[in-house]
């Protein structure tokens, strides 16, 4: 459903409108048209039931769900995890240590196809692709929720603040905002890898540092659609703080958007993190991670000649990725349709990309 | 607000931002820990120790924050980009060298995505749930899903190494030339794959919903053909909201460059920001960065103005 | 791979250039352990690498894993950027961290680049003493092996002097070589009678022609299958399509240090003397050359021609006005850092030096008359001087000035070149420039550079044609080559058979770069580039078993090692560090790391120095490669020893 509204910076087309822009839910009950504020003021919760109704009802939502519950789960459970000293999760699906160079130990070569022992085979420094596929997300997924953590955090106080006082607080705020969206996100992070180093939380600081941009300028659209309707009104007329405003009243109710967003921001930060190690700018290439062992499988792919395409190399880390962002794009436009939010969904594709 | 006032408008808006982003990708190179200046003198094979003095005067780094920000900013109006190290070449030269080739796969990008997108994106919307839309969607969510480089490589793979339809070189011709042409059309794909399953989305869903309206009913009522419907009255509004994307699909575009060229050995922009980051060119890496900036800000400003003379029932606040 | 070489070559040349200008790193030595720091096993130890090289990255893994799979070692690995890491490295403190870094290096034919630069006390925190080892006696017999007159006047003695040096190092263990470097040359059919030399910048140049040998490549675009050939089938014209891995960074030589740059410029420029793939020397721009004079001083015999410069805190020497004057030697007592000023040799002292017959050794060059650049000059002493004048205060300055100390010309065709100290590599050392035109050698520094629009200009079988940045290089047939125009007998050496050419057969040399070695081999396979090296080990048995495709292994000098930290306990222990060489892997390294395309390294001399560096190599390696063998047993039996003989702690159940 459209709000016949495409706000990008300061651009906004009217003369298609046929609802009213402030008016997010098409509300045929007279009753409740009686009642704004109470209407309103409940709608969250009902909007939030309906949308996971909805949600449930989308399969391929659920399909997706379910993948990324089983890979982060996989991911999890892959290798035991210490905590100083004290071993937390004593599960170990992965048949081998992930970084363990096979052939000193077993009678295997580097490049050996899969086989019963190793479903899908050996890499070319002798590691089981296998085990290395399983773990591989605990990198991939735990920065990209990470990023999108902190980014989501960061970019919804800042949004909201713009949006909510306005003047030249917003102005100045959203200049800013423009200025950072003004790179592409990629660009940036290669900036920032090439003045901080690589490694696990030099990429997590590569893709935070400016990726909050996005949801701010979201967010503050938002709040500005809702700052006016008539509850937060009351609640300003009631004697409510400037912060028990924002982020009780008005956040709540901007956030559906920024959940398409995070959704789909998750599968953009992976696909980043993974070009970055294809770049040879990620992780040191023995983690077992998605986009790195990519990196190291890229010689594969083009074989001498007569050769054979090792594309267990290649296709198991890559349909990791693939599988990973798919799904996390698939809830996403679930997320999407349900909640009703259009425009979050390019802005965070297309944030990186 | 008359369309001159808004374009006037909007050009002086540019001069914030273009400070801004300078300003941005000056502090990128200020919040290296250390003294970036060491930092490249130490990693940088082809600078002499002896050199850092004049670098530090070079860059103004002997002042206060603010002092070398002006001196830095001086620098950058006047063209003066500082020098690729080991030569005596500048930074722009390279920079202008390198341009024309990411601007020319950026277009081939476009292209493609534009080709593919609107018909495909037609055909969805005006097909909406049949098995044609159902696989249309299934073949955007999975452009949107796969990583850009993954999918260079097996182009390769396909196209170059197994029918050898392409030379893994680009030939030796100016960028004009019809063989230059025909082999950016690879790359081309590469890049323009993100953007085209974008485009092909928000077409899809925003053609649905005109297709739903009160005009659109209308014009079928007045017996129009309803090929000229969806032609030149449902796409034609529809593809407003493809306008506003411009601005963040050339962001994405650029930076998919980056990876492409580096998939392709395309000898653009990207290449050269790869490899300067990893010798540790400080000079290159900002330069690039600044510039990528500087171009989507202004790919932005286009944008707009033209949406702004295409479509008259624009409200300029 | 080859990319990595490239860079490495770079970096750690800047760090002998720095050794050059005076960063002598002083390292305090001994244990500097306090008494609470107990030594336990299992022992934590700290392997360090760099994340440039994909197969270093590997083995390095694989011997983290053996140490730990003894139970007497918790080995963390800990992997840097390369550029970080050799930040890291050349720390002062390094050495006391207790850490084993891993790296690789290049040697050349001179025996003394495999023992004198891991483990001289004077590349202690320089290239590529990193652990802090250095003792009088290994010095010494690495000093009296190159150095004196009496082995510059007798290579047996020399070889004999040498073979002490690799048992010493044997026994010392202070560092394990892993492997030595192959370079695998990969080249289509066409390609006839090429081959590769030891170190790649040289390949080409030499493969093209090269007389000593009679190596001449030629193309046949009708081969459809590599066949036994001859030199003498060979066809005249084509086009060469050779690709590399990294950009032609430069084309002046005095400013370039990378292999790709040399390797290009090797097609242009041209020195006094050439060598074969041993390592011989024979004259080239030069008709002949003789050694004249040999006297036995040493650095100090020139103290009365030097003059006292003031140093900075790091050692860099402050010459004021009129800028740095090259240091062509400094006084062996001054220390550049703790002292404020160092007496320090110039050209003009060496000139004053030598006019009063203070010299090491005097080597006489008579020049090839007729020889003629490609602008047209024709060549002269005064060539010779200007270039090696050029070559003061640049980036080669330090390789040059190492042996070098004036050079003066005796009359129009006749050089005199002056060596610092009798040195037994004074032939292969002292011409190592390549000659400029007039035209050029006033230029500044990187100022010989096409895109500037100073296209190169030497005396070479080639011109310079064409380039463009990052993508192609096009060198085209000198017409009037002065080889070709006076002839082969102009050799005075040359013996080998009358219908030689007497140059490069092939018409036009394209140079194509193409960073990405998957890429690379795609180009090859498509047929766009002819020959190419450095591809990825796995493909290259596919290469060697297809038809159209033949594969050239050539050792190349390069060398894989990684350094115990001597100077920490309980590394101090020799018997601990041979038990840790005993769970280096090699056999299995060069097989599953390398596919095969290397060489296990038994003992530290690899083939392509065998002539000059041993006696008998076949002796020495069965006397040495029972210390290398992959042992686990014996390893624990020697870390068993170390823990009762010193009483450490060990919580290892075995």
């Amino acid at each position: 459903m459209s709000k016949g509204r495409t706000e990008r910076g300061r651009i906004r087309i009217t003369g298609f409108d046929t609802e009213p822009v402030t008016d997010r839910e098409n509300s045929n009950d007279p009753a409740e048209l009686t009642d704004r504020g109470k209407k309103t003021r409940t709608e969250s919760p009902r909007r939030w039931q309906r949308g996971v109704w909805q949600f449930s009802r989308n399969r391929s939502a659920l399909i997706g769900l379910c993948i990324v519950v089983s890979m982060s789960i996989v991911a999890i459970l892959a290798r035991p995890i210490e905590i100083w000293g004290v071993t937390v999760q004593p599960v170990s699906l992965a048949p081998y240590p992930p970084s363990d160079i096979l052939w000193l130990t077993h009678d295997v070569s580097p490049y050996d196809p899969p086989s019963v022992t190793h479903p899908m085979g050996i890499d070319g420094e002798g590691r089981d692709i296998f085990s290395r596929v399983l773990a591989g997300g605990r990198y991939s997924i735990s920065i990209g929720l990470i990023v999108v953590l902190i980014t989501s955090t960061v970019g919804v106080v800042y949004g909201s603040i713009s949006g909510y006082y306005g003047g030249w607080i917003d102005e100045f705020l959203m200049r800013l905002v423009d200025m950072i969206l003004a790179f592409p996100g990629l660009v940036l992070a290669l900036a920032i890898v090439a003045m901080f180093g690589s490694g696990y939380w030099q990429l997590v600081i590569a893709f935070s540092l400016f990726g909050w941009a996005s949801y701010a300028r979201l967010i503050r659209g938002e709040v500005l659609n809702v700052k006016e309707s008539e509850y937060v009104v009351a609640a300003k007329a009631l004697g409510a703080g400037d912060l028990s405003i924002i982020f009780r009243h008005i956040v709540p109710n901007a956030i559906p958007p920024v959940i398409v967003l995070a959704t789909l921001n998750i599968g953009t930060v992976v696909i980043g993190v993974a070009a970055l190690g294809f770049l040879g700018l990620g992780l040191s290439p023995a983690t077992a991670e998605w986009g790195t062992m990519l990196e190291g499988a890229r010689d594969s792919i083009i074989h001498g000649p007569g050769g054979d395409v090792r594309w267990w190399v290649t296709v198991f880390p890559g349909g990791a990725i693939f599988l990973f962002v798919l799904s996390i794009n698939l809830i996403g436009d679930a997320i999407n349709d349900t909640l009703d939010t259009r425009e979050s969904d390019t802005a965070a594709r297309n944030e990186l990309w | 607000m008359s369309l001159r006032r808004f374009i006037v408008r909007r050009l002086l808006l540019i001069v914030p931002i273009l400070f801004g982003v300078s300003v941005i990708t000056f502090s990128l190179v200020h919040l290296t820990p250390g003294d970036p200046i060491s930092r490249m003198v130490a990693q940088n094979p082809n600078v002499a120790p002896a050199d850092e003095a004049q670098l530090r005067a070079q860059y103004g780094l002997d002042g206060p924050v603010w002092e070398q920000y002006l001196t830095w900013i001086g620098n950058v109006v006047t063209g003066d980009l500082g020098d690729v190290y080991g030569t005596n070449r500048t930074v722009s030269e390279v920079l202008f060298l390198r341009l024309p080739e990411t601007v020319a796969l950026g277009v081939f990008g476009w292209l493609f995505a534009l080709g593919i997108a609107i018909p495909t994106g037609v055909y969805a919307a005006v097909r909406k749930g049949t098995v044609g839309d159902t696989v249309s969607r299934v073949v955007a969510l999975s452009g949107a899903s796969v990583p850009n480089f993954w999918l260079g490589l097996l182009l390769i793979l396909a196209f170059v190494l197994w029918a050898g339809w392409w030379n893994v070189q680009p030939p030796r011709e100016p960028l004009y030339h019809p063989s230059m042409l025909w082999h950016l059309i690879l790359p081309g794909i590469t890049v323009g794959t993100a953007a085209c399953a974008s485009i092909m989305r928000v077409l899809r869903s925003s053609m649905a919903e005109e297709l739903n309206k009160e005009y659109t009913t209308a014009a079928r009522a007045k017996g129009l053909p309803e090929r000229q419907v969806v032609y030149k009255h449902v796409l034609r509004n529809s593809l407003s909201s493809v306008v506003t994307l411009v601005a963040t699909l050339t962001a994405g575009i650029v930076a998919g460059a980056i990876v492409v060229e580096v998939v392709f050995a395309w000898p653009g922009l990207g290449q050269e920001l790869v490899e300067a980051i990893h010798g540790h060119e400080i000079n290159l890496v900002v330069a690039i960065t600044l510039f990528t900036g500087l171009f989507v800000v202004l790919c932005n400003l286009l944008a707009d103005i033209i949406y702004a003379v295409l479509d008259p029932r624009i409200r300029y606040e | 791979m080859n990319q990595w070489d490239n860079r490495s070559s770079k970096a750690l040349t800047r760090r002998q250039l720095l050794s050059g200008v005076g960063s002598a790193v002083v390292v305090t030595t001994a244990g500097c352990l306090t008494e609470d720091d107990e030594v336990s096993f299992p022992l934590g130890v700290q392997l360090e690498v760099d994340t440039d090289n994909s197969d270093r990255l590997e083995w390095t893994a694989a011997i983290a894993q053996m140490m730990e799979s003894t139970g007497y070692f918790e080995v963390d690995v800990e992997e840097h950027d390369f550029d970080d890491f050799l930040e890291r490295v050349f720390e002062d403190d390094y050495p006391q961290y207790g850490h084993v870094p891993f790296l690789s290096l290049s040697g050349t034919f001179n025996p003394e680049s495999y023992c004198d630069s891991l483990h001289g006390t004077a590349n202690r925190g320089q290239c590529c003493n990193l652990n802090g080892l250095g003792y009088d006696e290994l010095d010494e017999l690495i000093d009296r092996a190159r150095f004196g007159t009496d082995v510059a006047d007798d290579p047996q003695l020399r070889e004999r002097r040498y073979d002490e040096v690799w048992h010493e190092l044997a026994e010392f263990r202070g560092s394990s070589i892993i492997t030595f470097l192959t370079e695998e040359y990969v080249r289509r059919a066409a390609v006839r009678g090429f081959s590769p030399y030891p170190f790649s910048e040289w390949t080409l140049k030499y493969a093209l022609h090269s007389p000593s040998e009679e190596a001449l490549t030629w193309v046949d675009r009708n081969a459809q299958r590599p066949a036994e050939t001859d030199w003498s089938d060979y066809q005249e014209g084509g086009t060469l399509r050779y690709g590399i891995g990294a950009n032609i960074s430069s084309f002046d030589p005095p400013y370039s240090t990378d292999t790709h740059s040399v390797a290009a410029q090797s097609l242009i420029f041209e020195g006094l003397t050439t060598m074969d793939a041993e390592g011989n020397i024979y004259p080239w721009l030069a008709k002949r050359y003789e050694a004249l004079d040999v006297q036995d001083i040493d650095r100090r015999a020139y103290e009365p021609y030097m003059t006292t410069v003031p140093t900075d805190e790091k050692g860099v020497l402050e010459f004021g006005e009129g800028g740095p004057v090259q240091a062509v030697a400094v006084h062996p007592d001054d220390d550049r850092i703790d002292d404020d000023e160092a007496r320090v040799l110039t050209p003009e002292g060496a000139a004053d030096a030598v006019d009063e017959g203070v010299y090491g050794m005097q080597y006489r060059y008579h020049l090839q008359e007729g020889v003629a650049f490609h602008n047209g000059e024709e060549l002269t002493a005064d060539h010779v001087v200007s270039t090696v004048e050029r070559y003061e205060n640049s980036d080669m300055s330090s390789q040059t000035f190492d042996s070098v100390l004036h050079v003066d010309a005796v009359d129009e065709y006749t050089v005199d070149i002056y060596a610092q100290v009798p040195d037994a590599e004074a032939e292969r050392e002292l011409p190592g420039f390549e000659i400029h035109a007039l035209e050029q050698a006033e230029l500044g520094a990187n100022e010989i550079d096409p895109l500037e629009g100073e296209a190169p200009i030497g005396t070479g079988p080639y011109e310079f044609e064409e380039f463009e940045d990052g993508q192609y290089f096009v060198a085209t047939k000198n017409d009037g080559y002065w080889l070709e125009e006076n002839g082969l007998d102009t050799l005075e050496w040359y013996d080998g058979p009358d219908g030689f050419p007497a140059g490069p057969v092939i018409d036009e040399i394209d140079i194509d770069i193409i960073s990405d070695d998957s890429t690379r081999s795609a180009a090859l396979q498509n047929g766009e580039i002819d020959v190419t090296f450095g591809l990825v080990s796995s493909t290259l048995n596919e290469y060697d078993s297809d038809d159209g495709y033949i594969v050239d292994s050539v050792q190349s000098g390069g060398y894989q090692f990684f350094q115990y930290p001597v100077t920490v306990e309980p590394w101090d222990d020799h018997r601990l560090r041979k038990a840790v060489n005993h769970l280096v892997p090699r056999e299995q390294i060069v097989d599953e790391v390398l596919d095969g395309w290397g060489e296990p390294a038994w003992t530290m001399l690899p083939e392509l120095a065998h002539g000059t560096g041993t006696a008998d190599y076949d002796a020495l390696e069965s006397e040495l490669r029972e210390k290398n063998e992959f042992d686990p047993d014996a390893a624990v039996e020697l870390i068993k020893e170390v823990i009762e003989d010193r009483g450490y702690d060990s919580s290892v159940q075995q």
